[in-house]
């Protein structure tokens, strides 16, 4: 019991954070949600081998890890493709694909701040991957350049070009959408 | 140092990481070079602003992840040994281990030759089967509207053909099908939604003819019968009573 009560304290603080770091792989909400599932299983199952004193480079190593895994799947499976899904367009209302977040407007993001929220995401998820990683963990989650280079795997040197790659893409991709937004209103 | 120098410097200046020196030499040039102090102020603004688009998880997220823990948490059985050899020196923890998991092993497969039935084992199978299904972003293998493309797909992948049937009519709604390893043998898996709950339908020949048994292991509901040669077991969260209509509409009367 102690074992599971200190997992539990120490992991439940940075579902949301998994979730963010599954969801902006993956793009899916349910994926993302079997994703920080599935990690936080195999979390629990190698509890005993974590030995540090911050717990999220570790767990969220291996949240990217679980959604890498299905991204890769997922781009497995698309090349199989049955043969009533090729002919046959399914009717049920199930199948219809979900807007990405990113662009779902629902009738409170017609509201400022949402507006302003929707276009943040746009420009983030117009960013490559690698660039997206390197800001959500450091922007959202506040890792240190050194447990960042241990999620992702790569040296320090390499999370600081990232990340200065990122935030100055970001920023051009943010000025376009604005100056496309104002083009639109006037 | 010139400004280009120092342009690389804001970034880790924002995040804490330059060391105290490049800091404050960081600090003294931005309070007098308008441009360098411009970049500042964006990158701080971009940090502000991203904070907006942090997506929200369901919030019934943590309550299922805490579920799918505790079921995981039953089957360990490795922490009390930790807990009492913890102390004890590193090659005493060692052997004592060691001799424990001799032990143990010997022992349980006394235990296993003697009590477990293969209804047990296949009982526990079928629960890790249908778990490992549902932490799947997709369950099946083939997906299916209707038993055309099922059938056939586990024609070429099996030494049997199982009993394909769409029961949307009764009132489960056939997802399609998957392959899966229970108790030492390949079988065939269907799976069925019923608003919202899946439901997976393990299939392999049996010469036995069984009536339904329902038991409850792990939380979930499951029902087992044997009909026409072959044996069913059908497993899902869904209510008992709900899980018990399934027997009697498998297999089908098409295939008498």
């Amino acid at each position: 019991m102690d074992r599971d009560q200190k997992f539990e304290r120490l992991t439940l603080p940075h579902m949301e954070a998994a979730y963010n770091i599954a969801y902006w792989i993956l793009r899916s909400p349910p994926d993302a949600e079997d994703v920080v599932q599935e990690a936080y299983l195999r979390a629990y199952r190698a509890f005993h081998t974590w030995t540090g004193v911050d717990i999220r480079p570790w767990l969220f190593t291996i949240v990217r890890n679980s959604a890498y895994q299905v991204l890769s799947l997922r781009k497995r499976r698309a090349n199989v493709i049955s043969i009533e899904d090729a002919f046959a367009p399914r009717e049920d209302s199930e199948t219809e694909i979900p807007e990405p977040a990113s662009e779902d407007r629902s009738v409170e993001e017609r509201l400022i701040g949402d507006a302003e929220q929707a276009m943040v995401r746009s420009a983030l998820a117009k960013l490559p991957q690698i660039f997206r990683e390197v800001i959500i963990l450091r922007e959202w989650e506040e890792l240190s350049y050194h447990a960042i280079a241990e999620v992702m795997a790569v040296p320090v040197g390499t999370v600081m070009s990232r990340l200065a790659r990122a935030r100055g893409l970001l920023g051009k991709h943010l000025a376009q959408l604005i100056a496309t937004e104002n083009s639109h209103v006037v | 140092m010139s400004c280009e120098q120092f342009q690389a410097k804001l970034g880790p200046m924002l995040d804490n990481e330059l060391p105290s020196q490049e800091r404050n030499a960081t600090i003294a040039h931005v309070n007098q070079c308008a441009e360098c102090a411009r970049d500042y102020e964006r990158l701080q603004a971009l940090q502000r602003r991203l904070l907006t688009a942090r997506v929200q998880m369901p919030r019934s997220l943590p309550h299922r992840v805490r579920a799918r823990i505790a079921l995981e948490g039953e089957e360990g059985i490795q922490q009390p040994v930790k807990r009492f050899f913890g102390r004890a020196r590193p090659y005493l923890r060692h052997a004592a281990v060691l001799l424990f998991a001799c032990g143990i092993s010997a022992s349980a497969a006394l235990w296993w030759g003697r009590t477990a039935n293969d209804r047990e084992l296949i009982v526990r199978d079928v629960v890790s089967a249908h778990v490992r299904g549902l932490l799947q972003d997709n369950s099946v293998q083939v997906a299916s509207l209707d038993t055309h493309t099922v059938k056939p797909w586990f024609a070429g992948r099996l030494d049997f053909t199982p009993v394909v049937k769409d029961l949307t009519a009764e009132g489960f709604k056939l997802v399609g099908g998957r392959l899966d390893y229970v108790g030492g043998q390949r079988v065939a898996v269907l799976v069925y939604t019923r608003q919202k709950h899946q439901i997976s339908v393990f299939i392999w020949p049996s010469a036995r003819e069984t009536s339904p048994t329902m038991v409850a292991p792990n939380g979930f509901n499951l029902v087992s019968w044997s009909r026409s040669g072959m044996t069913f077991w059908a497993i899902s969260d869904l209510g008992q009573a709900e899980l018990e209509e399934l027997p009697r509409h498998l297999p089908s009367k098409i295939f008498h």
